[in-house]
């Protein structure tokens, strides 16, 4: 999952983006210029949004964001405490409202809930075909045997399964890689869907020749 | 109201009580009016008794005459020693007044007019029934008050509405001011007050307006506060978890980089100001 973090915060920004990023693509910004440029340029999948920003009010690009028509899941995370921002937050478009001080675990918690939400798949445990996919504890089998699986593979099973049945691009799958590497190669996507292939069955992801891949239901 | 009805009921009282005491003269002087007809009349009678002739009846004209005089009249004749010498037919001896003097006199039901006759030395005395006068007088108290009666009611109406139309404005005020809560500190509607408490509701506006904004920024600062102390403190707890992530991951404590920076986060002040953020609100665009 590709996240942005859009934190003025430095230490907060970093602390939160160290974490997320052992298992997202994470781009962190300190502005709310810099995220809306970066959001014209990429497809994320979910928007950690702070709300006192140097050069303006993390509302009002939610408010822009859900003016748009885009679903973009959104987590506001704030200090402003008042039962009247908490309010204002979530009428304005927010799926979540998480306070400061907040836990790192509980914030990738939160994140998960919302992004199933997002996806319509409540039950964070599902069965595929021959395998089990647990997205709390990042755990794969096949049948009884527990698969292990890299970061980034599991990135791309991640994307997979919340697009079940949907064909999807080469160029969200190299925005899922993007983060944990400096450089993607040229044929990155190419090898993990081949790995995850060779761990899953060879069934498990199809080619859809100039369109993507697809994992079925 | 009260004021005019109370004039209104003194005035009628002062009149009452003026043409009561005209109707009293009339009535009196129609009564010796009466009494100078009925005296030759008395006489004839007395006369024709005391020569022991048969009494006749009252000439028809003459009883015609007294029951014109608006009520029954009955005539005496007495001696000087109040000795009864005729009579009216029906009169009655007993209710005469002991003794006859000269002049007007209420006594019992009836008033007399009492006249001494010195050609003959007798007394005539006639008496009319009082309950005449009171029918008169009744009558004329009921026709002034008559209007006054029909009156009140309607302009007790009229006034109940004029003060009802006119306080209208302030009891909506107050109702509005009875439900209001603590909370509720928008202006009060103005709108068709009467100009004597216009300014008072303006006056309490201000005051709510005044009230309202420093609340506002008590709020604001209270909001600002928190949000100042909550963000080195999520930092610092960020960070601390951060580090001990990572050191559980190494397997070993250790004065991480992170330690470091999240006790100085908790030091360092945030001099982000809330209100320029406020100021530089706009909408953004991603198109």
């Amino acid at each position: 999952m590709r996240i942005l973090l859009i934190e003025d915060e430095p230490l907060l920004g970093e602390a939160v983006a160290t974490h997320l990023k052992k298992i997202h693509a994470v781009d962190w910004l300190q502005s709310l210029d810099a995220g809306c440029s970066a959001m014209r340029a990429v497809n994320y999948d979910l928007l950690l949004l702070d709300l006192n920003l140097p050069d303006g009010y993390g509302i009002d690009l939610l408010r822009s964001v859900r003016g748009s028509g885009q679903k973009l899941p959104v987590i506001v995370i704030t200090a402003r405490d008042q039962i009247r921002d908490r309010i204002d937050g979530l009428n304005a478009g927010a799926d979540d409202y998480v306070l400061k001080p907040f836990d790192l675990d509980e914030l990738t918690a939160r994140i998960h809930s919302v992004q199933r939400r997002a996806v319509a798949l409540p039950n964070p445990r599902q069965s595929i075909g021959s395998i089990t996919v647990d997205q709390i504890a990042r755990k794969v089998w096949r049948g009884d045997q527990e698969i292990p699986l890299t970061a980034r593979e599991w990135a791309i099973l991640e994307c997979f399964t919340h697009r079940l049945g949907t064909i999807v691009s080469k160029a969200k799958l190299e925005e899922v890689l993007y983060d944990f590497g400096s450089e993607i190669e040229s044929n990155a996507v190419e090898v993990y869907v081949s790995r995850l292939r060779k761990k899953l069955g060879s069934d498990s992801i199809s080619t859809m020749r100039g369109l993507g891949y697809r994992m079925d239901r | 109201m009260t004021l005019f009805a109370v004039l209104w009921i003194g005035g009628v009282t002062i009149t009452g009580f003026a043409i009561y005491h005209e109707l009293d003269e009339i009535f009196d002087s129609a009564l010796r009016e009466t009494t100078g007809q009925i005296i030759p009349i008395a006489l004839q009678e007395y006369r024709l008794k005391s020569s022991g002739q048969t009494v006749a009846a009252l000439p028809a004209a003459v009883a015609t005459s007294f029951q014109s005089r608006r009520g029954h009249v009955h005539y005496f004749l007495q001696d000087s020693n109040g000795a009864i010498l005729v009579q009216s037919k029906g009169a009655d001896a007993g209710l005469l007044p002991d003794p006859p003097t000269n002049g007007f006199r209420n006594y019992g039901e009836f008033r007399y007019y009492m006249r001494f006759l010195p050609s003959e030395r007798v007394w005539i005395v006639v008496a009319q029934e009082l309950h005449e006068r009171s029918e008169a007088t009744l009558s004329l108290w009921l026709g002034l008050a008559s209007p006054l009666l029909a009156f009140l009611p309607l302009a007790g109406f009229a006034v109940w509405r004029t003060v009802g139309s006119a306080t209208a404005p302030i009891r909506r005020v107050s109702r509005e001011l009875e439900v209001r809560g603590g909370d509720h500190l928008e202006p009060i509607d103005d709108t068709g007050l009467p100009g004597e408490l216009a300014p008072v509701i303006s006056a309490v506006n201000t005051l709510l307006t005044r009230l309202k904004a420093a609340l506002d920024q008590e709020r604001a600062f209270a909001a600002n506060a928190a949000h100042e102390l909550r963000n080195p403190i999520a930092s610092a707890r960020a960070q601390v978890q951060l580090a001990r992530q990572q050191a559980r991951g190494h397997g070993r404590p250790r004065e991480s980089r992170e330690y470091r920076l999240a006790a100085r986060a908790v030091w360092t002040p945030h001099r982000k100001d809330a209100a320029d953020v406020a100021r530089r609100r706009r909408p953004w665009s991603l198109a």
